[in-house]
């Protein structure tokens, strides 16, 4: 087999979906064709990603009470192992040096509260910022949707993130909704979407400005393609 | 210490010094992933729980061999589901079966409710991507593929569930892994950059 066939074996060597015979000459192949290396890596990317095409199904809530269980004879065993071993002779050892052993012991108890208290301070911060790297702002139906309702989710560099809307009216096929991002009453095109039968979509906004600027945002029906600025009516609305 | 602000590979890390907290975080983090997977393997409610409960000990018990330059921890958890669930599934049952694996056509219920903004994003980003990339395969490629990955069904073993030619599912199967690759590309790059964030 050359190497153009086995090239074309990757896909399915990355899925996992060889014949035994045909996996073996693969591998053998692998071990010394760099190329077929890296095209194989690509590959088993696309394959991982295929996990979330599986429908979604949540676990019972008990499940995780299970986990918890299960895994707690672990810690309770590492415990055990990690605790100090017998210290007979260390005990002499020390009980000799004890006076300069006191204050060896003083000075490094001082510096590890120093050092702990920088460190939780900065810990600290470090929470307070990551804390705030997310936020969620919510969108409520207007009049022509009452049932409407939209998360509009903020990423790490606010230039970024998606909006689940659901229950939005099924438009006809010649309009698609579009969501405006608004400051000081100057609307920002943030994406033209459609829904699906159930009224349900996923858009993914991205913003020339962070999505901070914007006081509001909203939603209107447009004709298909999207619009510069509103024309329709409103069905979805958000405010900071 | 609040968790639900710490990236994966941090997580991983507390879990292999045995923090239960950070494995509780991963838990409420990839449970619908791993639970989905599995069920849409094995077709059983009770296997399924199963498999989840014994992923996440394997996450727990390895996290400290996890290695970040390999894959993701979300690539590393969704694969310990998918062969662990083969492995189930081969011992449950040697004879063929065509009738479980379904790809997501994505509905509101796909969307996880409870977790935190962050996967609310990630997960709904990918599943819509992922189902969009699916759904642009012609059928023809969609059930081979679906044999392939959910059931670890061999060539020959999909020709032989589908009675097709053995050429005919290579040919079928090699189109649309590449055209997956080509159509997530970009989400690929983006999940593995994630990782570092």
């Amino acid at each position: 087999m050359d190497h153009t066939q086995i090239y074309e074996l990757l896909p399915a060597y990355a899925l996992g979906c060889l014949d035994d015979e045909d996996a073996i000459i693969v591998s053998e192949h692998l071990a010394s064709c760099d190329k077929c290396n890296t095209r194989l890596t690509a590959y088993q990317r696309t394959v991982d990603l295929l996990s979330f095409g599986a429908p979604r199904v949540n676990p019972p809530d008990a499940l995780k009470k299970k986990l918890m269980n299960k895994i707690q004879p672990k810690i309770l065993m590492n415990n055990k192992i990690k605790r100090p071993a017998k210290r007979p002779i260390w005990g002499a050892f020390w009980h000799k040096f004890s006076p300069v052993w006191a204050i060896a012991s003083l000075a490094i108890i001082s510096t590890l509260t120093v050092s702990n208290l920088i460190q939780w301070q900065t810990s600290e911060k470090l929470n307070d910022e990551t804390a705030q790297e997310m936020l969620i702002l919510k969108m409520k139906g207007t009049t022509k949707a009452p049932n409407a309702d939209g998360t509009l989710v903020i990423g790490h560099n606010r230039l970024r993130g998606v909006l689940v809307a659901s229950d939005l009216p099924v438009p006809d096929k010649d309009y698609q909704y579009q969501l405006w991002l608004i400051e000081n009453g100057k609307r920002t095109n943030g994406g033209v979407f459609s829904v699906t039968s159930n009224g349900y979509a996923v858009v993914e906004v991205i913003s020339p400005l962070p999505l901070l600027n914007f006081q509001s945002f909203g939603v209107t029906l447009e004709p298909a393609g999207g619009s510069q600025s509103p024309t329709g009516h409103q069905f979805m609305v958000g405010y900071q | 210490m609040n968790y639900s602000n710490k990236n994966d590979e941090a997580l991983i890390r507390l879990a292999a010094n045995d923090d239960s907290e950070a494995l509780s975080e991963l838990y409420d983090r990839y449970k619908a992933l791993v639970f989905s997977l599995a069920i849409n393997i094995v077709g059983s409610h009770e296997t399924a729980e199963d498999i989840t409960l014994d992923v996440f000990t394997k996450v727990w018990q390895k996290a400290g061999t996890y290695q970040s330059g390999k894959a993701t921890v979300k690539r590393w958890i969704s694969s310990i589901t998918r062969y662990r669930s083969i492995d189930v599934l081969r011992r449950r049952n040697a004879q063929l079966d065509t009738s479980n694996p379904q790809w997501s056509d994505f509905s509101p219920d796909t969307l996880p409710a409870r977790e935190n903004p962050e996967e609310v994003m990630e997960l709904a980003l990918l599943g819509r991507k992922v189902t969009e990339a699916l759904s642009k395969l012609p059928e023809e490629q969609k059930k081979p593929l679906a044999l392939a990955y959910f059931m670890g069904y061999s060539h020959q073993q999909i020709a032989e569930a589908l009675n097709k030619p053995l050429g005919t599912i290579k040919t079928r199967i090699r189109l649309a892994i590449q055209k997956l690759q080509q159509e997530l590309k970009f989400h690929e790059d983006m999940n593995d950059r994630s990782k570092s964030k």
